[in-house]
This record gives C-alpha cells, sequence and structure tokens, in this order.
C-alpha cells in the first residue's frame, strides 16, 4: 500500500502504537538511519537480504531508495516496520520509489526521514557512478557512505580515492576493507615478533595470489589493491614510480623504499582461480626478506577456504604454524561492522589513494576524472 | 621502543604475547567448562599466537592425548560457538599437553619445567609463563612453594619474559586468612605477577558500567548525595546450591556472593573517575570505596544485616528441597543461602545515601542489578495529591543485560496524571556481536599483563576487613531461626523490614 509522503510518520507511529499494545515492543530504540540506494531492481533481493541481517543486530531507520525512468515525475512511499526473528519490531522500513524526473526531489524528501540527532549511513548498492547528482548529494549529507569494493573494477578504487578527497565532511566505509582487517593483523602480526621485526626493513618480495572473477581482465583485484595500497603506505613506499611488468596471468611491480636504505622491494600478483573461493579473494600472500629469502612469512588459504594457514620461518627462531579461521562471507555481517562504528579511517583513505597512485598506468579511469570530483 | 609500522592506525584485536598457559587442577571440572573453551574461542577470535601452548597439570592419570579427547568433548559442549571447528580445534589441540603429577611432588614440578623448557624450544614460548590455579586453596602455599623451588617463577623485573599466576576466589575466608593467602601469594610472586580473577569484572556489563558512568556526561553530574535517594544491588539467583553443598556449608552466600561479586559491583558503581583507565588508577579508586565503607559492627550488626536460608519450596512449577536437605549439607546446617544488609560510603560523594545489598540462593527468579534511586522533586507542582513516583536508573547486569531509566509522564488526556514509563536499552538486541566470555577477556588481559580487571591485594583485604566483623558477630550472636524462607520466594521477610523501616521498598526485579 503506497502511502502520501506527508503521512509516512504518522502511519509509522501508528504501527509501533499496535506492536506496544500487543507486548511486541517493549522499546523503541534506535542507532542510526540506513539510506540504502539500488541503482538496479534486480539488486533489491540482496539488499533486502542484508537490511535482513542488520536489523537482526541492530535496531536502525532503513530507507530504501530506488528510481524509475519514465513516467510522470513522482514519488511513491511505504512504510512498514522491520521485526526480528523474535517477532519484535526492530526499526522503521522505509522505501521511496521516484518515478521519472523526481529523483531529482528525492534528497530532500529522503532527509525529511532521517532521524534527528542521529548518524545517517548511506550505502550505494551497484557500481560508483562517475558523475550522478543523486549520489554527490547524499554522500554530502551523510556522516558515512558505505560501498563494497568487492562489486568493482579496479579502476573503480581511483573513484574511490576521489570521493575521500573531495568529500571531507563524510566517512567513508568499504565492505571489503572492514572484511580485509584479519588479514591485516595476520601481516601486522609477522612482524609484532621481536625477532621477526628487522625483516621488515629487508623486504625483498611480497606475492599476493588472488582467484580472479570470470573474464576478469584486470591486473588485480580490488582486494589486492587495496592491500597493495596498506602496505606502501605503511612502509612507505615510493608509489609514484612504480615500474609495472606485465605477463599473462601475472604482474610484478618494482617499487622503491624511501627514508632509508633499503632493498628493492618486486610486488608479485598472480591469478589463483580456486572453487569456494569468492571472486577477487586472496589464496596466498607471501612475504620475503633478507638475502635468498632468509625469512619467510606466508599466509595460505586452505582446502576449507574459511581457514588459513599462517606460517613464519625466521632463522633460528621457532615460531609454530598456526592455522586462522576466518567467518564466512557475508554482506549483512561486513556491513553491520561498519555501521559499528561509523567514523573517518584515516588508514583506510591513506591506503586507497595510495592504491590509485600505483594502480594508475594498469587500471585508469575509463571516463577520466570528472571536474566535480577534483 | 620497536613499533610495528604495519600497526599504526590499524584498528585491530590485542593479541596475546607468545606464552605457557599452565591450568593446575586441569582435571577439574572449570577446566573443562570455561577455561578451555575460554581459550579455543581466543584462539578462533584469532587472538592466541601461534606461540602459545597450554600444559594441563593434575594428579589424575592421564596422557596428553587423552586430555585433548577430553577438552575436545568439554569444548563441544561448553563453548559458546558451536560447532567447534575442525581445522582450529585440530591446530588448537596440538598446543595442549599433559603433565601428571601432585601438588607436593618436586618430581612433578621438575617434570613440568622440563616441559615447559622443551615447549620454549619447540613453541617458541620464550620462556613466558602463566599458571592458572585451578585448585582448592588449601593447595595454593605448597603449589606456589614448588614452583618457586622448581625455579619456574622469572623476576618479576626480567623484562625478557614473564610469570603471572591467576588465582580464583575465595581468597580466603575471612581477614586473617585472606590475608595468610596474599602472605603465601607473595612469597613465590610479586604483586604485578599476582592475578586474582573475579568473573563479574570480566562481564562486558560490568565494563559497560564504567562507560556508562565516564563516557556519559549526563549522569555524572546527578551521580551523588545531591540527587540520589538511595542504591540497591541484587545479586539474586533461582538456583540451589547444585550439588556444591559442600562448598556452601564452608561458604555461604557472604563469602561465596558478597565479599567479591557484589562488592565488586559496589565499588565499580561508587568510584570517583581514575585519573587514567589504567590498572592502578582504576583499583586505587575501587579501593577507596572500601575504605569508606562505614564498619558494621556490634549491635549494628543485627540492625543492618539480615541472614537467610532457604526452606522447601517450588521452582519452575516443581517442588524443590530446602537447603538442610540439599546433599553434603548438614541437616542442622546455619549456613546462610541469603543476605541482605544497609551500607552506607562515608565519603563526600555518598554521605547520607543508604546502599542496600541482598544476595541469595532460590529466589523468585535469577536477576543482578544495580538500581539508582532518585530523589523525590522537591516540590510537587503536578501531582499536588499524589507524591510523584522518584526516578530510578537500573543497571541489569544479568539476564538481559541492559539499562533502563524510569521517569515521570503525563497521562493523555485533559487531567494532569503522571505515571512512570520505563526508557529501556537492550544490550542483546543493540549490539549484535556476542559477548566474549568472563573467562576469555580475563585470561587475555593476564597474558597482556593487564590487571585492570583483577582484584588487588589491598581490595581483598579491604573487602574482608569490613565483612570480617560482620561473620565474627553472627558467629557470636543471637542466630536467626533457620530456614526463614522458602524456596521461591524473595527471602526473609526480615530483608524486607530492613528496607522498610527506612520508608523504601527494594525494588521489583
Amino acid at each position: 500500500m503506497n502511502i502520501p509522503l506527508d503521512q509516512v510518520d504518522k502511519h509509522l507511529a501508528k504501527m509501533w502504537d499496535g506492536a506496544t499494545r500487543h507486548d511486541q515492543a517493549t522499546a523503541r530504540t534506535t542507532l542510526l538511519t540506513l539510506v540504502i540506494i539500488v541503482t538496479e531492481d534486480a539488486m533489491l533481493e540482496r539488499v533486502n537480504k542484508v537490511i535482513a541481517d542488520v536489523v537482526e543486530a541492530q535496531p536502525v531507520r532503513t530507507i530504501v531508495v530506488s528510481s524509475a525512468p519514465g513516467g510522470d515525475a513522482e514519488i511513491i512511499a511505504n512504510a512498514a516496520l522491520h521485526m526480528n526473528s523474535q517477532n519484535q519490531p526492530s526499526g522503521d522500513a522505509i522505501t521511496l520509489l521516484a518515478k521519472g524526473n523526481a529523483r531529482h526531489w528525492l534528497p530532500e524528501n529522503i532527509d525529511r526521514f532521517i532521524l534527528s540527532g542521529m548518524p545517517c549511513c548511506v550505502w550505494w548498492v551497484g557500481d560508483l557512478p562517475d558523475r550522478d547528482n543523486l549520489f554527490e548529494r547524499m554522500v554530502e549529507r551523510s556522516d558515512l557512505t558505505l560501498i563494497n569494493s568487492a562489486e568493482m573494477d579496479l579502476r573503480d578504487l581511483n573513484k574511490v580515492a576521489d570521493i575521500a578527497d573531495k568529500f571531507r565532511q563524510t566517512a567513508i566505509a568499504d565492505f571489503t576493507w572492514a572484511r580485509l582487517r584479519g588479514m591485516q593483523d595476520l601481516i601486522a602480526r609477522f612482524f609484532d615478533h621481536p625477532d621477526a621485526a628487522p625483516y621488515l626493513d629487508e623486504l625483498t618480495r611480497i606475492t599476493f595470489a588472488f582467484s580472479p572473477r570470470e573474464n576478469d581482465i584486470d591486473v588485480a583485484s580490488t582486494r589486492v589493491g587495496l592491500l597493495l595500497g596498506w602496505i606502501c603506505h605503511a612502509l612507505h613506499l615510493d608509489t609514484q614510480h612504480a615500474k609495472w611488468y606485465l605477463k599473462k596471468g601475472a604482474a610484478q611491480i618494482v617499487l622503491h623504499r624511501s627514508g632509508g636504505n633499503y632493498p628493492e622491494v618486486t610486488i608479485h600478483i598472480q591469478r589463483d582461480k580456486r572453487p569456494g573461493v569468492h571472486d577477487g579473494a586472496l589464496t596466498r600472500i607471501e612475504l620475503a626478506a633478507g638475502a635468498d629469502d632468509e625469512a619467510l612469512f606466508t599466509i595460505a588459504r586452505q582446502d576449507d577456504p574459511a581457514n588459513v594457514l599462517w606460517t613464519a620461518r625466521i632463522p633460528n627462531v621457532v615460531i609454530p604454524p598456526q592455522v586462522m579461521h576466518f567467518e564466512s562471507h557475508n554482506e549483512g555481517r561486513m556491513l553491520r561492522r561498519c555501521l559499528e562504528n561509523p567514523v573517518r579511517d584515516p588508514l583506510f583513505e591513506q591506503s586507497v589513494r595510495a592504491a590509485r597512485e600505483i594502480l594508475r598506468s594498469v587500471a585508469p579511469r575509463l571516463s577520466g576524472p570528472p571536474s566535480t570530483y577534483r | 621502543m620497536y613499533a610495528n609500522p604495519l600497526r599504526v592506525g590499524l584498528e585491530t584485536e590485542r593479541v596475546a604475547p607468545p606464552c605457557a598457559f599452565v591450568i593446575f587442577g586441569a582435571s577439574g571440572d572449570l577446566t573443562r567448562r570455561k577455561l578451555i573453551p575460554a581459550l579455543y574461542n581466543l584462539n578462533v577470535s584469532r587472538l592466541l599466537p601461534a606461540s602459545f601452548a597450554m600444559i594441563g597439570f593434575a594428579n589424575t592419570e592421564s596422557t596428553t592425548e587423552q586430555f585433548r579427547e577430553n577438552m575436545h568433548v568439554g569444548t563441544a559442549q561448553f563453548s559458546r560457538r558451536k560447532p567447534v571447528e575442525d581445522a582450529t580445534w585440530l591446530d588448537f589441540a596440538s598446543r595442549l599437553h599433559y603433565v601428571t603429577g601432585t601438588f607436593e611432588d618436586a618430581a612433578a614440578y621438575a617434570r613440568l619445567r622440563e616441559k615447559l623448557e622443551e615447549l620454549d624450544q619447540t613453541a617458541g614460548t620464550r620462556g613466558n609463563r602463566i599458571y592458572y590455579l585451578a585448585i582448592p586453596p588449601s593447595l595454593f602455599p605448597m603449589a606456589i612453594e614448588n614452583l618457586a623451588k622448581a625455579g619456574l617463577v622469572s623476576d618479576p623485573n626480567d623484562r625478557s619474559r614473564f610469570t603471572r599466576i591467576i588465582v580464583e576466589k575465595p581468597f580466603g575466608r575471612d581477614l586473617a586468612s585472606g590475608d595468610a593467602l596474599n602472605h603465601q601469594l607473595h612469597k613465590g610472586f610479586a604483586e604485578s605477577q599476582i592475578f586474582r580473577i573475579d568473573h563479574y569484572l570480566g562481564k562486558e556489563t560490568v565494563q559497560n558500567l564504567l562507560a556508562f558512568r565516564f563516557g556519559n556526561e549526563i549522569f555524572e553530574p546527578l551521580w551523588n548525595r545531591n540527587h540520589i535517594d538511595h542504591v540497591q544491588i541484587s545479586v539474586a539467583e533461582d538456583i540451589g546450591v547444585e550439588g556444591r553443598g559442600k562448598f556452601y556449608e564452608e561458604a555461604g552466600t557472604t563469602r561465596d556472593i558478597v565479599q567479591n561479586h557484589l562488592l565488586q559491583l559496589l565499588m565499580v558503581m561508587a568510584m570517583e573517575p581514575p585519573a587514567a583507565f589504567e590498572a592502578d588508577a582504576v583499583r586505587d579508586e575501587k579501593v577507596k570505596v572500601l575504605r569508606a565503607l562505614r564498619p558494621i559492627v556490634g549491635e549494628s550488626v543485627s540492625k543492618l544485616t539480615v541472614r537467610g536460608q532457604y526452606a522447601h519450596g517450588s521452582f519452575a512449577g516443581k517442588p524443590v528441597v530446602g537447603y538442610r536437605e540439599e546433599p553434603n549439607v548438614s541437616p542442622h546446617s546455619m549456613i546462610e543461602t541469603y543476605v541482605a544488609m544497609k551500607l552506607e560510603v562515608d565519603n563526600w560523594r555518598w554521605a547520607g545515601v543508604p546502599i542496600y545489598i541482598r544476595a541469595g540462593k532460590r529466589l523468585t527468579k535469577r536477576s543482578t542489578e544495580i538500581s539508582i534511586h532518585f530523589k523525590r522533586v522537591p516540590h510537587s507542582l503536578l501531582s499536588p495529591k499524589e507524591p510523584i513516583t522518584p526516578d530510578v536508573l537500573a543497571l541489569r547486569i544479568q539476564p538481559d543485560d541492559g539499562i533502563s531509566l524510569r521517569f515521570m509522564a503525563k497521562v493523555p488526556g485533559p487531567s494532569m496524571i503522571l505515571r512512570p514509563v520505563n526508557m529501556d536499552f537492550h544490550y542483546g538486541t543493540t549490539f549484535a556481536e556476542s559477548s566474549p566470555e568472563a573467562y576469555e577477556r580475563l585470561n587475555l588481559d593476564c597474558m597482556l599483563g593487564d590487571p585492570t580487571l583483577f582484584a588487588r591485594a589491598d581490595e581483598v583485604s579491604a573487602a574482608w576487613r569490613f565483612i570480617t566483623p560482620v561473620i565474627e558477630a553472627w558467629q557470636h550472636g543471637v542466630q536467626p531461626t533457620f530456614p526463614n524462607y522458602h524456596a521461591g520466594t524473595w527471602g526473609p521477610d526480615d530483608a524486607a523490614r530492613l528496607i522498610e523501616r527506612d520508608g523504601r521498598a527494594w525494588r521489583r526485579l
């Protein structure tokens, strides 16, 4: 049933009232507003699944926004309550469909439903647009812009970095970056060990193997790009003078490290298509240091792709290998993690900028940088 | 000091350093039900280092293989993460070892030392050791002495390795035995090496109490005698002694709950803001609360305290026996299964604010909470005929942990009628991630060398200094008529009278 826009709040209040009277709701707690902009109808089912996962855990108001070209300009609204698995209301569910030119009216009409005084997070589902008025106006209004770089092409990291540069008042959270946190921790953990720490200055080779998408032409997945950007940023590798060597199915980058007398670092990117592994996911990371790979640090995905084997081989030091478990890939879980702390993540922004720099020559933006981003 | 550049800006969990974790009394229930599942969960959360090893030490004959199998069964049953993930378990189990030995046998400690040194070589544990005493306190002195004799305790000032010891309550039976235990512990270990576990402090909700008080501006200005009428702290259990009759006959509710868990809640509720969220700063403030507790001695014991013991009654619609009918309990037992007290904290913040505490077994329902009862409004402007119900802030520790604020609202309609309404925050429905078990948090903190959530010697001593005169007065004074409440009720009538004579009532839990 469609509801006039100015009746949505009233309608929701009535539903909460009814739930309270039926002892379904004891409290109406809300943490934030989550605006979800769906660019293709085909994505709605996936979005609904993710929302169900999120509202199970966090009481949020969701506003799902889609648009349909053509027809008279009109925004159609609907409102309901999210119910959790215990059949208790866990937030407001508002949907807005903009027909025809009404897409331009969306930002203000979304504004009226954003919870006052609470953070507003905008999840743009699908490819990032190069230049889109709705996107920009929504990003400007949000405290947190959510993206999932796993579903992007490598060149889109360029766009993400540009957004981070342009919109300084909003934080950007990437589901994929959130997922990489565990992997970053495992890499950093190698060098927490006092006997391994000196080898960080003697790094000579880093190998990333990833499971590519079908017919993927990119030299690396966005996950590889983000991890590479992070390592380059953290270790002060000179991304501007990266030398690329491309071969079929593999790529090499030669990098220099600034600020000291460090050896040249060669990055190897390898394709390793593995069944049961999510597209773009890393299957192996190896860091070699010292002459003739004197120290070798490896994270290798096991037959059960949820497990990785972590091994550190350092001369005269015993560090047993360890099997580490990663929860299965789940967009709802990653979104929840991003929503937990909707603040800027400077490390992500610096890493994605480093990735932009290093990937520029192999993954240029097809459309070139639009003026609005500069 | 070395700073790993790959850690800069990285939001990561705190991973434990390399160490060997030795559990004394590893064949006991605590190891199987709590400690190993907690360590396994830390491993699943990727919080244990690769160079981690665990040694079970107990007098039950067993092999490492049998021990691993037993622990697998225990973990499958008691871990909060189910099912146990095969590859992770196999990896974790490869780090579990077992040494058979009695606690008095010096040769067993020599074998333990041999094993630990072997693990330093093969598992890279780097001479770091944690000893968890999951054994009766009567065995502590022997274990401590033998550990020291076997050269298994490193110098606390040795920066290249560490030795820590974790001890479980009870930390003595009274002031003298509590101090004696501390003395024993200090014979083998420096205070900085001793981690006294009170698992209540490992609960997320207790830590949230600190976050609530010191992470919000709006409540702290009200948190004092000017605005608070009184405080109630309740630790209500609906279960009985559950097969622990022998233990309970020695302890009673005062030693089992009040001296530790309940006073810990009191300290966290009443402490001043510490200068920093650091172990000693926090614990300094906590212990000041205990020192400011007005002693309950002499005649005031009978006025300010109530004891109870449950008789037969019902639980969950079924009949249950009384305490004296429980296994391993004397039919004439005078041990208390219920305690209520009226406390006063004599300091600037709390002067004149009574703090009513109660703890008991076989009560109507399970509930642990702290409720802050605010003063009435100074003038009943809106409801001259009826007194306005004071606001209450309730901090629920378990179950259904969360916070609720009761305040007054106008009933819709032409008249100005006020009624109290509740504003509720439920931890479980607001944050999705399941909370780690208290033992996960506390074991990890110990491995990381963070004693903030552990009790310090002076804290334990101060708690006993307050409690011991009460216990002694009970022993020597007029004995109550036990049993004095039925299982499934809210405790003895005297407990109700204790608070009612001040014109107040226990909050309905």
